[in-house]
């Protein structure tokens, strides 16, 4: 045999065999397969030989091999595993109310936790399912000021012919499309149905992956007068049968066609920023704003969308956007910006205002999120504090184990182990809690989940499970197993006992100042929200209904609307007032820019009116008169008080608006009391409110508006006391009478306004529920605590009460260290409460003083509320009979 | 005791030992029972049933001395014990039974 020129056997096949194989069987295993491979080699050459090794080491992958290899290592472990089961289930068994407190709390804490990360993907993964979604952005853009070179806008709704000139434009852009809304009046069986309705180029579909139900799934935009209707609205509008070719006529300012339903589609509303139930094609957007807008470069009306060539860089491609769109603006004070922002992206950015898209908040979001790990903490460490208290009264297992031979390892597996058992327990429990409130959590959140145990819930339920365990367990292990042996044994515990209190204590107290912080944000927020609720509107929206005159197709068709429903209703004393007006509270209101010299735009809010307006909505004028109701004088315009103070002005009467494209003045008559026309959480901002445009507008360069050309799109009654069903039912039939065919679509305004705080209210609802709940878990482990204490000290209870000590001297002695660790939370959670609040408050322009009584009040209930139920606890074992303590020694 | 069960490649390796006497080994398993059997078995296969007959007691094993062979590995010989003697007698013992339960088909057909 020539051995050292001869070929070995597949050298990484050796170290493999040795890997998988027990240590005592490796040498014989390869003896063997090395004689034969050798022999092999021989008869039939290296091929085979190494085939054939490889074929053996692969069948040596068995049961036999592998389990043989580790078994004889871990059986001590793996025997250990079932005691430590066992003991766990006694000791759970034994203590039922520690157990209880412990599986309680942290189910509750697991469920919370599985359902807010479920929230947080569903928030967090809109429009992620769109398969073009890394290339398709969304335009928006700037003005920006260039002597002050400061921005002076920010708009997410660009004008309509946007897209498609930078389509024509550049070949960087595959597929571009509009997204614009608007309301229409859908007529289906001489029925009328206020529904708004989407503006959609053909490329919208296949942009974007909205799953085609039914119908042309290729191009189902294609034709003018095709519609595409969600599977909600298939639903309202044909039922079960079969909605493609159908006809339905939609009447948009007054122009009414027929349109073919050409497909259903799933609309995905949970899962898109982009939210639509009926879309037609783009071009019939002419009929809402006119054709001269429609062509306009000027009117931010619709979302413009882009969906770039693979390679494309955006940062680079803005900058050549942000060229040709300059080059069409003859400006040379503003310049503008152009910025293409990742679909995926605009659903929690806030920050881009005007969007017709839909957007969310991420604050509250992140909340949640900080209160589930906030209730997740509390319960572990509820966990911590009740298991290690209640391990002292283990010291002699403990003892025993150590004595026996136990080392710390093991002591530490067994910690673990038992930490394991009893959160997995939590987390089955957990899991059937969170699949039962889950109808409870979506009604709160609004939000659409469902729990579906696939892969990412298993991932989350065991990386749950797991760092539950392993941290409760190592910091159990990490008290307990320093105990002497003999120490344990004989019950003395001194040794350990300075360490474990002082851990101890530091647990309580950071249970107690998350409780504290909890409950005094919750307070501030509710009292926030309360406050805004409140607040003094400017305007009195009791009794006050407004009807939508449905689109009358100008600004005359509105005004003799308005007046043919005044001269019918005028006879009723139940109608105190009628008025006219151009916004409502529903939308954001028309916006103007008014160039100014030197570069800066005034952007005033701007609301067309007919003279009633002021008296039925109850607002008040400070200064001058109203508008004149005889005869309409075209420029006379009335501001508020915010207008005064922005421009300084010092006899506003006498005023005029600066701007320097202005040729004809204007005459301000009067000035009305501030009134709330935003959001409550921002200022107010200057208005003008006028009987007609042409008061100023020459004085106009561009606008941002949802309601546009000027007319009445509101019909406003102030309603007097007295029943109100027969006003309803009145004015029903009045509207009947003076527009008939169209559906009376009337809302009070303070129905309205509180359905638009119906996401802040359902917010502090979440938020209430989520502290609550932690503030439960930590009064639980509280009793929990103090129980545990008590019963450590009851013989020493015993001695003092035998040698003298009234019930009173035995509670304050055992409250007297709940006491101190109380007001050391408090002192800890305060300023932390305080800036949090703060941080949370500079949210909202009208804000409630957070007063330190508050704080005081929270601290006190809690002082109050803790030592109370340590002292009905103490007091049961203070009261008893102190021989049955002390019988049995 | 507890009945024990063999398969047939268990038992043909177990009988292997056996016959081989004191020094089986793998290899030398698989070349006896291509000798004798005229089959073809894989070492592995072999190794694995080795080991399930050594948890089972019916062979022993111990390690032999360093081979001048490649390596200067050690080669792990197998003997049978006694229970597997016992088993191999019983397991014949059961066959022979039924085989003379059998119908004697061979009057039948001649």
């Amino acid at each position: 045999m020539k051995e050292k020129s001869s070929p070995n056997p597949p050298a990484f096949l050796v170290k493999f065999l040795g890997w998988i194989s027990p240590n005592h069987l490796i040498e014989g295993i390869l003896c063997d397969l090395e004689e034969q491979f050798y022999d092999e080699l021989e008869d039939r050459g290296v091929f085979r030989a190494r085939l054939r090794f490889a074929w053996n080491a692969f069948r040596l992958i068995h049961p036999v091999i592998l389990f043989k290899n580790h078994f004889y290592h871990r059986s001590t472990f793996t025997i250990m595993l079932k005691s430590h089961f066992v003991v766990t289930a006694r000791n759970m068994m034994r203590n039922k109310f520690y157990s209880f407190i412990n599986v309680l709390g942290l189910s509750f804490a697991i469920a919370l936790a599985m359902l807010v990360v479920l929230f947080v993907r569903s928030e967090f993964s809109r429009d992620q399912f769109h398969k073009n979604k890394d290339s398709i952005y969304r335009i928006y853009t700037q003005r920006i000021n260039l002597s002050s070179n400061e921005v002076t806008r920010t708009s997410a709704t660009t004008s309509i012919p946007l897209s498609e000139t930078f389509g024509e434009e550049f070949v960087q852009i595959v597929q571009n499309t509009r997204f614009g809304s608007n309301s229409g009046i859908v007529i289906k069986d001489n029925q009328p149905y206020d529904e708004v309705v989407n503006f959609f180029d053909p490329d919208f579909f296949t942009m974007f992956s909205f799953p085609v139900i039914k119908g042309n799934s290729e191009a189902p935009i294609k034709e003018l007068n095709d519609v595409v209707l969600s599977e909600e609205s298939a639903k309202k509008y044909f039922g079960d049968s079969n909605p493609i070719d159908q006809v339905i006529k939609i009447n948009f300012n007054s122009k009414v066609k027929d349109y073919r339903v050409s497909a259903v589609v799933n609309s995905k509303s949970n899962e898109s920023a982009m939210q639509f139930t009926m879309a037609v094609h783009i071009e019939q957007f002419r009929d809402v704003v006119g054709e001269e807008t429609f062509n306009s470069p000027f009117y931010g009306l619709v979302d413009n969308l882009i969906q770039l060539t693979a390679g494309t860089e955006p940062a680079n491609f803005e900058t050549l956007l942000t060229e040709s769109y300059n080059r069409g603006q003859d400006n040379s004070e503003t310049t503008n910006k152009v910025f293409l922002q990742p679909i995926a992206s605009v659903y929690l950015d806030t920050n881009v205002p005007g969007s017709l898209l839909t957007t969310s908040d991420p604050q509250n979001t992140y909340i949640l999120m900080g209160l589930a790990i906030l209730v997740l903490v509390i319960a572990v460490i509820n966990f911590i504090t009740l298991s290690t208290g209640h391990a002292m009264n283990r010291m002699k297992e403990i003892g025993v184990r150590k004595a026996i031979g136990a080392i710390k390892s093991q002591l530490r597996v067994q910690l673990i182990a038992e930490a394991f058992f009893i959160s997995i327990i939590a987390g089955l429990v957990g899991v059937i809690l969170a699949i039962v409130l889950i109808p409870y959590f979506n009604d709160l959140a609004g939000s659409a989940l469902n729990f579906e145990f696939t892969l990412f819930e298993a991932t989350l339920f065991v990386i749950l499970i797991l760092m539950i365990s392993m941290f409760s367990g190592l910091m159990q292990a990490g008290l307990l197993v320093r105990i002497k042996a003999s120490d344990a044994v004989r019950g003395k515990s001194i040794s350990v006992k300075s360490g474990r209190s002082f851990l101890g204590k530091g647990l309580v107290i950071l249970q107690f100042t998350l409780s504290i912080g909890l409950i005094i944000g919750t307070m501030i927020m509710r009292n926030q929200l309360t406050y805004l609720s409140e607040l003094d509107l400017g305007y009195e929206k009791e009794r006050l209904v407004q009807i939508s005159t449905n689109n009358p197709g100008d600004e005359e068709a509105s005004r003799q609307l308005l007046d043919r429903f005044r001269a019918a209703v005028g006879s009723n004393p139940s109608i105190l007032s009628v008025a006219g007006t151009m916004n409502h509270p529903e939308l954001p209101w028309t916006r103007l820019n008014f160039p100014q010299e030197g570069g800066d735009v005034e952007k005033l809010f701007y609301n067309q009116v007919d003279p009633y307006y002021l008296e039925t909505m109850g607002m008040e004028l400070v200064l001058g008169n109203d508008f004149n109701r005889t005869q309409t004088i075209e420029n006379n315009i009335i501001v508020n008080e915010a207008m005064v103070r922005h421009f300084g002005w010092e006899d506003p009467l006498s005023a005029q608006i600066p701007g320097k494209n202005f040729k004809r003045s204007h005459k301000i008559v009067g000035v009305v009391k501030d009134f709330h026309f935003g959001s409550l959480k921002d200022k107010i901002e200057p208005l003008i409110l006028s009987t007609s445009i042409k008061s100023i507008d020459d004085g106009v360069a561009g606008l941002s508006t949802y309601q546009w050309p000027p007319m009445f799109n509101q019909i406003v009654v102030k309603i007097g006391a007295g029943e109100i069903q027969p006003v309803i039912a009145y004015l029903d039939e009045t509207w009947q009478a003076v527009n008939s065919g169209y559906p009376l679509l009337m809302t009070f305004v303070d129905d309205l306004l509180e359905a638009q705080y119906a996401s802040e209210t359902r917010w502090r609802k979440v938020i209430d529920s989520a502290s609550g709940l932690a503030i439960l878990i930590a009064w639980l482990g509280l009793l929990g605590l103090t129980r545990l204490s008590v019963q450590k000290r009851i013989k020493e209870i015993g001695v003092r009460k035998v040698l003298g000590s009234s019930i009173k001297d035995v509670i304050l002695l055992l409250s007297r260290g709940i006491l101190g660790l109380i007001i050391i939370s408090n002192l800890l959670a305060w300023p932390i409460a305080w800036w949090l609040t703060n941080r949370w408050l500079e949210n909202f322009a009208y804000k409630i003083d957070v007063s330190l009584i508050t704080f005081g009040l929270v601290g006190l209930a809690v002082i109050l509320f803790a030592t109370g139920s340590v002292m009905v606890q103490v007091f049961r074992t203070a009261a008893s009979n102190p021989i049955k303590a002390l019988r049995y020694d | 005791m507890k009945k024990s069960y063999l398969g047939e490649f268990e038992e043909t390796v177990l009988t292997m030992v056996g016959i081989i006497g004191e020094e089986a080994y793998g290899n030398r398993i698989v070349g006896e029972v291509k000798e004798k059997l005229e089959r073809t078995v894989n070492l592995s296969a072999v190794h694995i049933t080795l080991y399930r007959l050594e948890d089972k007691g019916y062979v022993r094993s111990n390690m032999g001395g360093v081979t001048s062979s490649r390596g200067g590995r050690r080669k792990r010989f197998f003997k049978i014990t006694k229970s597997g003697v016992a088993l191999l007698k019983e397991l014949q013992e059961q066959r022979t039974r039924l085989w003379k339960l059998m119908p004697q088909l061979n009057f039948q057909f001649s």
